[in-house]
């Protein structure tokens, strides 16, 4: 069965983060990856080429994650794309708070690499992979 | 031949007065003459007989004489009768004239006739000339009555006329239907209009409204009953728009042929309408004020009885007062009531004065009163002072220590009242004096209570205040109103919620619901109220609120303890951003460890060829961030000894020339690494420090210069002196700071590019722990910059003025590690 490969886009402002979280999506999902610094690189590649869902970090500099879900929302090219946030805020007021604004899910660092992917499915409505990359390959 | 005659006026007169006819006859023929004498004799008639014959004669006897009746022949010699008969006429005398003629034919006679001659006789039938006679007289007689009748009638017209005309009342005559037949002048002036204005009209037109029915009504009565009178008084509309009043006396002459309608006299009662009404009103506002003052002068009277009553009653009641009060006041045990005379003399003694004072009766009337003030007091002339203070104003009350008989001292409130007569006379005084000895110790006590309670609440340090139910405040501590902004007086009684929620914008930050500041039945706390100043600006206050219970149980008012944790908040508020910047902080490596070991713990990275490069690459990102994580922790844990004080520092006398070399040795490697220049001064002077501190705040400056140049530029370290300092200075040629991050660069996890920390591998808490260490060796640190071009960090350390014992001993890392060391 040939289902359609998922294409996330991850902004995030540390590059270990970023690296880290790539390669658990990409060979543990065995989704497509992109990945931005910033919040305002991060809408640049939504709208060049609109991933199925954004992995947004909450605190960064300039544009912080909020900011940049607001910029993105407020775009008709953006506006449909499912954003979740992933943060290093990890009090339960501010994880309330962050999915007040509007986002489908919010997942705290540091992360389980072998639960990430299935974590944002089951935030997105997702139907689980049948089969992953990762597993095709073995 | 002339004949003569005498005749009267006429036959009836005549007849009346017996008195002969004056019968004159022309006649040329004295037969004929004889003939007609003879025919009124034989008719029996009595009469003075004369005859002429020529017309001189006769205008001459005419002119002379009356007569009664002209005979005269219709042929004489040169005239003729109708000829004699112009004459009578030209003279205008009306006398029978009767042609006898013996030749007249009928046209002639009737010509004659119409001429105006009464009769003729033809003379062959004189024997009717009598009945001519008689018939002509009679004629004459009933031309006379008519014509007097026509003068009398002429004049009774004229007179009627005149007297209408001149009459000063109007006179209007109305026909049957009430329409205006005739109106006199005099009505004009009255009304304005002209006759011919109202001729025609029906007399009721201009009559008042409120007047017109009850007027018709009264003429359509009057119609009906002819020669009858009425009288109304009616109002009528002028020319000129006013009322005026007319008095009208309307009599039916209707039935009276020479009148034939009803007349109406007129008379403008206006003035009189007005005066009646004048003295109408006149005499009302008489009757008014009469009856006014008759009720006055019933109720001054009535006041009058009531009063003589009263006092009569008061009188009796001021004796059986006046009876019963003496009995009081001789009985009365709690006060001492005595009376003086003017001089002061006592004049009366109570029961109470006796049990306060201990003087009976008996052995102190008599006595000046001085004997109940102290020696000192009575020297003093204070007894007569106070007399002239009570006889001057009536009444005098004072406080003061009284003697007993005994010698014993008492607290007294003392009322000293002058008496007078009705004729204002002093006649004495009366004393009351109450013992208040115990009152005053108690007052004290009190008093002292509530120093140490002022005392108390004036140095608690919390806000204290009192609110009754209202919430009105009652009292509030110094502290309280210091940190409200206000001085106490100004909320004593004040309504503290609607001063203290009430915001500088004039709006309410607290509804008033189960507000502390409205009072509350038990014990409340609240956190975080917010109290606004006066001077806009605000404090968060925590409050604990407790009811003050009065005699019976119930609330009465609350005390509330209010305390600023403003400064607490804001610390709080500091301490949450810190700990939620450290847990970013620390969390960010942590999951970049935690992901590429959990990936690592796959295993599955390693099954293909480009697994193992990142399976690598993972365990890179492992081993680097645990670094980072590490450094952090070192920092976070060196902040926050240094902050709290428990790091102690081992300070040292140090020559800076030699801390700037160590530095720079250290440092070296980098530099060279990142293809920069460092080079290091010599500036010597001796500093007073912790070596290992001030190295890692060198090594943090120069570090910073280091990556944040370009490759080949240069970072220079030197050191030089201030005022009281050393100041060292780190200075690059690097990117620079913006201005608005030049105030933020020392504090936590600020750095200008929050990539920095990742990229250059700072914690971004470099430069707060330097400004720690500057601070807590008495310095201070700074940055000069300018963006594109560079930024120069500087810190300063004190002089070294004195050497404290023991200081020698220390020895330092920094000091071991030194290149430029011993």
């Amino acid at each position: 069965m040939s289902r359609k490969q998922k294409k996330i886009l991850i902004v995030d402002d540390d590059e270990a983060v970023r690296e880290v979280t790539r390669v658990t999506l990409e060979l543990l999902a065995g989704w497509a990856v992109s990945a931005a610094g910033s919040g305002k690189e991060g809408i640049d590649l939504a709208k060049a080429e609109p991933p199925d869902a954004i992995l947004l970090d909450v605190m960064m500099p300039e544009m912080d994650g909020p900011a940049t879900l607001k910029e993105l929302c407020s775009n008709p090219a953006t506006r449909q794309i499912p954003v979740i946030f992933l943060t290093a805020k990890a009090r339960a007021a501010q994880i309330q708070w962050l999915r007040s604004l509007g986002t489908k899910g919010v997942i705290p660092k540091p992360f389980d690499p072998l639960t990430l992917a299935s974590e944002i499915e089951a935030a997105l409505g997702w139907a689980p992979e049948q089969e992953t990359v990762a597993e095709r390959n073995t | 031949m002339k004949l003569r005659s005498k005749a009267g006026k006429g036959m009836k007169e005549n007849t009346q007065s017996k008195r002969p006819l004056n019968i004159l006859l022309v006649e040329n023929d004295p037969v004929d003459a004889r003939l007609c004498e003879a025919e009124l004799k034989r008719a029996g008639m009595q009469f003075h007989f004369e005859v002429v014959e020529t017309a001189e004669d006769f205008r001459s006897k005419v002119d002379e004489n009356t007569y009664d009746v002209i005979l005269a022949d219709y042929n004489l010699p040169g005239w003729n009768d109708l000829e004699a008969f112009e004459y009578l006429r030209s003279k205008q005398l009306d006398i029978p004239f009767i042609l006898v003629s013996g030749t007249i034919g009928d046209e002639v006679a009737v010509d004659c006739i119409k001429r105006g001659i009464s009769d003729y006789v033809l003379k062959d039938c004189l024997p009717r000339l009598p009945t001519a006679v008689r018939r002509a007289l009679e004629e004459k007689s009933l031309r006379e009555e008519a014509a007097l009748a026509q003068k009398q009638l002429v004049q009774s017209d004229r007179r009627f006329r005149a007297l209408m005309e001149r009459s000063a009342d109007g006179i209007v005559l109305l026909n049957s239907r009430g329409e205006v037949v005739f109106t006199s002048h005099a009505l004009n002036p009255m009304l304005g209009y002209s006759a011919s204005e109202r001729l025609g009209k029906s007399v009721f037109e201009m009559a008042h409204p409120d007047d017109a029915g009850r007027a018709r009504s009264v003429f359509r009565d009057l119609v009906e009953r002819p020669g009858a009178a009425a009288t109304v008084q009616i109002r009528y509309l002028s020319k000129d728009g006013q009322w005026r009043w007319f008095e009208c006396i309307a009599t039916n002459l209707i039935s009276e042929p020479s009148v034939e309608g009803v007349v109406i006299n007129y008379r403008d009662i206006s003035e009189r309408k007005q005066a009646e009404e004048e003295i109408r009103r006149l005499n009302g506002d008489l009757e008014r004020r009469v009856a006014e003052r008759t009720e006055q002068l019933e109720a001054a009277n009535q006041e009058l009885k009531a009063e003589i009553k009263e006092r009569r009653r008061a009188e009796a009641i001021v004796r059986e007062s006046q009876e019963r009060f003496r009995l009081l006041v001789e009985n009365v045990k709690g006060y001492a009531i005595y009376m003086l005379d003017p001089q002061g003399r006592i004049a009366s003694w109570n029961v109470g004065a006796e049990r306060i004072k201990g003087y009976r009766a008996e052995e102190i009337i008599g006595r000046s009163f001085s004997c109940l003030y102290p020696l000192e007091s009575v020297a003093a002339g204070r007894p007569m002072e106070d007399l002239r203070a009570a006889a001057t104003t009536g009444h005098h009350e004072f406080d003061a220590w009284r003697p007993r008989k005994d010698g014993s001292l008492h607290w007294a409130n003392v009322v000293i009242s002058a008496l007078r007569d009705s004729d204002g006379r002093l006649t004495g005084f009366s004393v009351l004096t109450r013992d208040i000895t115990e009152q005053r110790r108690v007052r004290e006590a009190v008093e002292r209570l509530r120093r140490q309670q002022e005392l108390i609440l004036n140095s608690a340090g919390n806000g204290l205040c009192g609110l009754d139910q209202e919430g009105r405040c009652t009292f509030i501590n110094p502290a309280g109103a210091r940190l409200l902004g206000w001085k106490p007086e100004e909320l004593a009684g004040q309504v503290l919620h609607n001063v203290l929620h009430r915001n500088s914008a004039g709006g309410y930050t607290c509804s008033g619901e189960k507000c502390l500041l409205l009072g509350s039945e038990g014990t409340h706390r609240a956190t975080d109220d917010v109290f606004w100043r006066e001077d806009g600006t605000c404090l968060v206050v925590d409050c604990v609120s407790t009811p003050i219970l009065g005699d019976e149980g119930a609330v009465v008012g609350t005390v509330m303890a209010f305390q600023d944790v403003t400064e607490r908040r804001a610390v709080e508020r500091l301490k949450d951003q810190f700990v939620s910047m450290v847990s970013h902080e620390l969390r960010t490596p942590l999951t970049a460890i935690r992901g590429s070991l959990g990936l690592l713990a796959t295993g599955k990275l390693c099954l293909s060829k480009e697994g193992q490069t990142a399976c690598q690459r993972m365990v890179a990102v492992g081993v680097a961030n645990a670094d980072r994580l590490t450094r952090l922790v070192n920092d976070i844990l060196d902040l926050e000894r240094l902050e709290s004080g428990r790091l102690a520092l081992a300070k040292k006398r140090w020559d800076s020339a030699q801390l700037m070399c160590a530095a720079a040795g250290l440092m070296g490697v980098m530099a060279e690494a990142n293809g920069v220049t460092l080079t290091a001064g010599t500036f010597s002077t001796e500093v007073w420090a912790d070596s290992d501190r001030i190295m890692q705040v060198l090594i943090n400056l120069v570090g910073n210069a280091i990556k944040f140049s370009p490759r080949g530029g240069t970072v220079h370290l030197d050191a030089g002196l201030g005022e009281g300092e050393v100041v060292f200075e780190v200075k690059d040629n690097g990117r620079g700071i913006p201005a608005s991050m030049l105030s933020q660069v020392f504090e936590r996890f600020q750095q200008v590019d929050a990539s920095d920390a990742r990229e250059k591998g700072g914690t971004g808490l470099g430069l707060a722990i330097s400004r720690s260490i500057v601070t807590q060796h008495g310095g201070r640190i700074w940055v000069d910059s300018v963006l594109g071009r560079g930024s120069t960090f500087m810190f300063s350390l004190p002089l070294q003025v004195a050497q404290p014992a023991g200081a020698e001993d220390h020895v330092t890392e920094a000091e071991e590690n030194s290149d430029c060391g011993r």
